[in-house]
């Protein structure tokens, strides 16, 4: 079990959380994560909306013509070609035909860093541990061309129908979905990539979730423990040499970083990301100190995508090398 | 699910290139069909299929294009999106008026056909698309596109997956 730390909360500290109903626990590990205004602003206003054109369906520039013919104004992003701001929008995107078509889908900017990070190409056959609502993996399918095979898992019913309707929308042939935990996937060393986007407690989210302005020990420990199992469920689906990218929506470095170290320990190495900036901004490197924590100087190369500074929610992502047999 | 044997094999293409010669080749190109023990018929990656035999694929695999009943192929809203590009018969295009309207689940009207299959007649199924020639759904025709009701009604429409997301 990882013991979750608690900051000393100072008056100021108190201060913040007690005017925007944060819980100080909370708050204070905030500040510690990143003691920026840009940041600590950004957790209490929505962020800016974005979209993913999906290849797959169609080019996506003419998918861009189609929707600014709709007045739909639409901005380049500096992480991902494929994603746009939504700087005006006439109604919701996900009303468009365009989206029922399965030509675009609403996606926050950060998580389309995980797919990226993954790196996967035609032919591999990549493991999405924790696949709902299937954003992701229908990046990932588009990044290999609809020529892999993704191996899904989502035990939750909803979630998953919810992942069957996305991947179906948006034409994917090369996905199977399991009605499961992501750790009763059979077998041993198939997987090429993993991409394990795991659940957490979702302080990323604060910005559209005021629910996320409470936070606890108990809930930090928990989520660690769940994401620790499905780590080890990874590791074991994983060829050597393969690829394992983990990802949270949580700032947290017991939910992050010690999850990434647990893996550090076992031989697997950490790699450089294949961006290094959104929103014209530097992402943060993980952090290679925290109480309680023993961290590898590697974790520098892990990245947090912040809100208020990035443009987008709360992100964290790492990538991660197998050691070879 | 398990790959089609020889009947249902030519069950799919022969019900594919109804929609018109070689649409079943268009169709599913290097795609494995598969078939579930629902008669749902899936088009599946070379890469996704090869996994079978290791127990990898789930309970859903593939696309969904279709079903196969009492022998027959009939088609999915997925598969009338793969065939529509390249279908010769059974295709009604309309305004984008009654486009939008279709994606609520609303019938369609004779006066906001553009044009359609003349051989077109009561009880066949069509594939509807939009003026641009985007396939918005499967339909049945119910009547005649000469007269003031209503002439196709939705089977699959792409307006499921917001209506039926949440169901």
């Amino acid at each position: 079990m990882v013991d979750v730390a608690t900051i000393p909360a100072g008056p100021r500290i108190r201060a913040w959380a007690d005017s925007n109903h944060v819980d100080p626990w909370l708050a204070a590990r905030l500040w510690q994560i990143a003691d920026e205004p840009r940041f600590l602003e950004g957790l209490l206003r929505r962020p800016p909306r974005y979209l993913r054109a999906n290849p797959l369906r169609e080019d996506p520039d003419t998918t861009r013509r189609r929707l600014a013919a709709r007045d739909f104004e639409l901005a380049s992003t500096d992480l991902d070609p494929l994603v746009w701001r939504v700087r005006r929008a006439p109604h919701s995107t996900g009303a468009t035909p365009e989206h029922l078509m399965g030509r675009t889908t609403p996606q926050d900017l950060a998580s389309a860093s995980a797919p990226l990070a993954l790196g996967a190409q035609p032919g591999d056959v990549v493991a999405d541990m924790a696949a709902a609502p299937g954003v992701k993996t229908v990046h990932v399918a588009g990044d290999m061309a609809d020529a892999g095979a993704l191996v899904c898992a989502e035990p939750s019913p909803d979630r998953a129908r919810a992942l069957r309707f996305n991947l179906e929308r948006c034409g994917v042939t090369s996905a199977t979905v399991h009605d499961a935990p992501a750790q009763d996937l059979p077998g041993e060393a198939w997987a090429d990539r993993v991409l394990l986007d795991a659940p957490c407690t979702g302080e990323g989210t604060m910005p559209r979730d005021r629910a996320r302005r409470r936070g606890s020990r108990q809930d930090v420990a928990r989520m660690a423990g769940l994401q620790s199992t499905l780590m080890d469920a990874a590791d074991r689906i994983l060829r050597p040499g393969g690829v394992l990218v983990y990802a949270t929506c949580t700032f947290a470095p017991e939910e992050n970083e010690a999850q990434v170290q647990r893996m550090v320990e076992r031989g697997y190495r950490i790699e450089d990301l294949p961006f290094d900036r959104c929103g014209g901004e530097p992402l943060r490197p993980g952090r290679t100190e925290w109480p309680g924590l023993e961290l590898d100087p590697g974790m520098g190369r892990t990245r947090r995508f912040l809100p208020g500074v990035h443009g987008t929610l709360g992100f964290f992502v790492a990538r991660l090398r197998k050691e070879d047999a | 699910m398990r790959r089609l044997r020889e009947g249902e094999g030519a069950a799919l293409f022969s019900g594919l290139d109804a929609w018109g010669n070689g649409v079943a080749h268009k169709v599913i190109a290097d795609r494995v069909p598969m078939v579930d023990d629902d008669g749902l018929v899936s088009l599946v990656s070379p890469a996704l299929a090869r996994l079978a035999p290791s127990g990898l694929l789930g309970a859903t695999a593939g696309l969904v294009v279709g079903s196969l009943r009492d022998g027959a192929f009939v088609l999915g809203i997925q598969g009338a999106v793969r065939a529509g590009p390249h279908a010769r018969s059974g295709v009604v295009r309309v305004s984008d008026k009654a486009s939008a309207l279709w994606l609520y689940g609303r019938n369609i009207l004779p006066d906001s056909v553009m044009d359609h299959d003349h051989r077109l007649r009561p009880g066949d199924a069509c594939i509807v698309t939009d003026p641009r020639h985007d396939v918005i759904g499967v339909g049945e025709v119910v009547g005649t596109f000469k007269g003031r009701r209503e002439v196709v009604r939705p089977l699959h429409d792409l307006g499921s997956y917001l209506r039926d997301q949440d169901a």
